[in-house]
């Protein structure tokens, strides 16, 4: 009886999991999409142009930052593929939401300060909550997008 | 720098569009099917070594084990300890006298417990250590009933079941250890070596069972009683799925024993003998 409990709790948090984690990232890149194609008039480039910037501009540092959170389902998924290798395709997607999410909170940024152009964007990912020091846990993703916004002069209050 | 012009990215460059329950369900039944082997292979291994210890090794190697200490489930009421000393020397006699046959002549060193509990059971710990509960002695079962659980706990001893399983089950947890994978797939790979190990437990049983079978008729001249056990414990068994069981289902196991009786030609019916007369000697 009591294996059988076990293995209906592990069968219920895993069609939790992945129902809801599923219905949950389409709703979020729904949401991608959307922010997307409205921010897509500025565009991002990683280039510093160090030796070109020109003085007439203003410069300010602008970020985004999000933490998506894995469901039972990926992480389920992900510590199997472990023992064999291979894409961890469960983790594909939160990643991806991750910085596509961050870029476009710091697109977001950069239009409330006005900004024409983002330059020298980076991306940094780190995880919160993952299974280290013996802690068990689900695993987030933190990714955080920065970069230098440039927006004419006149816009300096 | 060129004059800009308004792209939207492409979807599905940086992940797979593949549905990901097709690849999961792959994985989770190869990991059953690895488990699945892995301790069919160990069964093998500890069986192969197993065997070469003898009845009489097994039974000086764990002498040492404290009965009290490693159960921890007996009375420590004085009165209780007296009553269940004569029932245990009596129970003793009985299981050597079974045993008997078996044994090819060699003396193996059997420990008896009586433990204070309600329930109706026996079991066999490692080196020859069998335990049976107060509920079973006081259910009034009759010589051949309480002589077929009495066999059939010799039947674990004879095919060594506890010591395989033991061996099996370090083994396995320290592979599991070995491979470390923590986390939630730590919950699948022990789930599904549970259930093997679930299966191995019900092969045991039937194993014993039919063990018993042989040793009842060997001591009785027949099989009556076979099913006294059963019946009594039958209405307990609740509604256990059969894969997640440690035991086959009563009916079954009735069943089943009762066709190999049969087939060995071995007779149903016979005097059932009565416990009282085997445990009162002693006190006469």
């Amino acid at each position: 009886m009591e294996n059988l409990i076990g293995l209906g709790i592990l069968a219920a948090l895993l069609v939790i999991g992945y129902f809801f984690g599923r219905r949950s990232e389409l709703k979020h890149y729904k949401k991608i999409r959307q922010q997307e194609e409205k921010l897509a008039y500025m565009p991002v480039v990683i280039g510093q142009w160090k030796n070109e910037l020109d003085p007439q501009q203003s410069y300010e540092l602008v970020h985004g930052s999000v933490v998506v959170g894995s469901d039972y389902f990926k992480t389920f998924a992900s510590s199997i593929r472990q023992i064999f290798g291979g894409n961890i395709a469960s983790f594909e997607t939160l990643i991806d939401r991750g910085r596509r999410e961050a870029i476009n909170r710091m697109k977001l940024q950069a239009r409330a300060l006005g900004a024409t152009k983002v330059i020298n964007m980076r991306l940094e990912t780190s995880s919160i909550g993952s299974n280290q020091k013996g802690k068990q846990g689900l695993p987030s993703v933190e990714v955080h997008a920065y970069a230098t916004a440039v927006y004419p002069p006149e816009l300096i209050s | 720098m060129s004059e800009f012009k308004q792209r939207i990215p492409k979807e599905s460059v940086n992940y797979t569009n593949e549905h990901p329950i097709k690849d999961y369900i792959a994985m989770v039944v190869g990991i059953i099917v690895i488990i699945g082997v892995l301790l069919v292979s160990l069964d093998f291994i500890v069986g192969l070594g197993v065997d070469r210890i003898t009845f009489e090794q097994e039974s000086r190697w764990f002498s040492k084990v404290n009965r009290d200490s490693a159960q921890g489930l007996f009375g420590k009421e004085d009165s209780l300890k007296a009553k269940n000393s004569a029932r245990e020397e009596k129970l003793h006699e009985l299981l050597e006298k079974l045993w008997l046959p078996f044994g090819e002549g060699k003396t193996v060193h059997f420990k008896v417990g009586i433990m204070p509990q309600k329930e109706l059971n026996a079991f066999t710990g490692i080196g020859g250590q069998f335990y049976f509960t107060d509920g079973l002695m006081d259910k009034n079962l009759s010589l051949n009933g309480l002589g077929f659980v009495a066999c059939h706990e010799l039947g674990h001893f004879f095919h060594r079941h506890v010591l395989k399983a033991s061996a099996r089950g370090l083994l396995m947890n320290l592979l599991l250890k070995f491979i470390g994978l923590g986390g939630v797939g730590e919950t699948l790979i022990d789930t599904s070596s549970e259930i093997f190990s679930l299966k191995f437990s019900r092969d045991a049983e039937r194993a014993a069972d039919s063990f018993a079978l042989d040793c009842q008729q060997k001591f009785f001249g027949h099989v009556n009683g076979l099913d006294e056990f059963f019946i009594n414990i039958q209405k307990n068994e609740g509604m256990a799925v059969s894969f997640l069981s440690s035991h086959p289902k009563m009916q079954e196991r009735i069943e089943e024993l009762k066709l190999q009786a049969v087939k060995k030609g071995y007779s149903l019916e016979g005097e059932l003998s009565s416990i009282s007369s085997f445990f009162d000697e002693s006190n006469d």
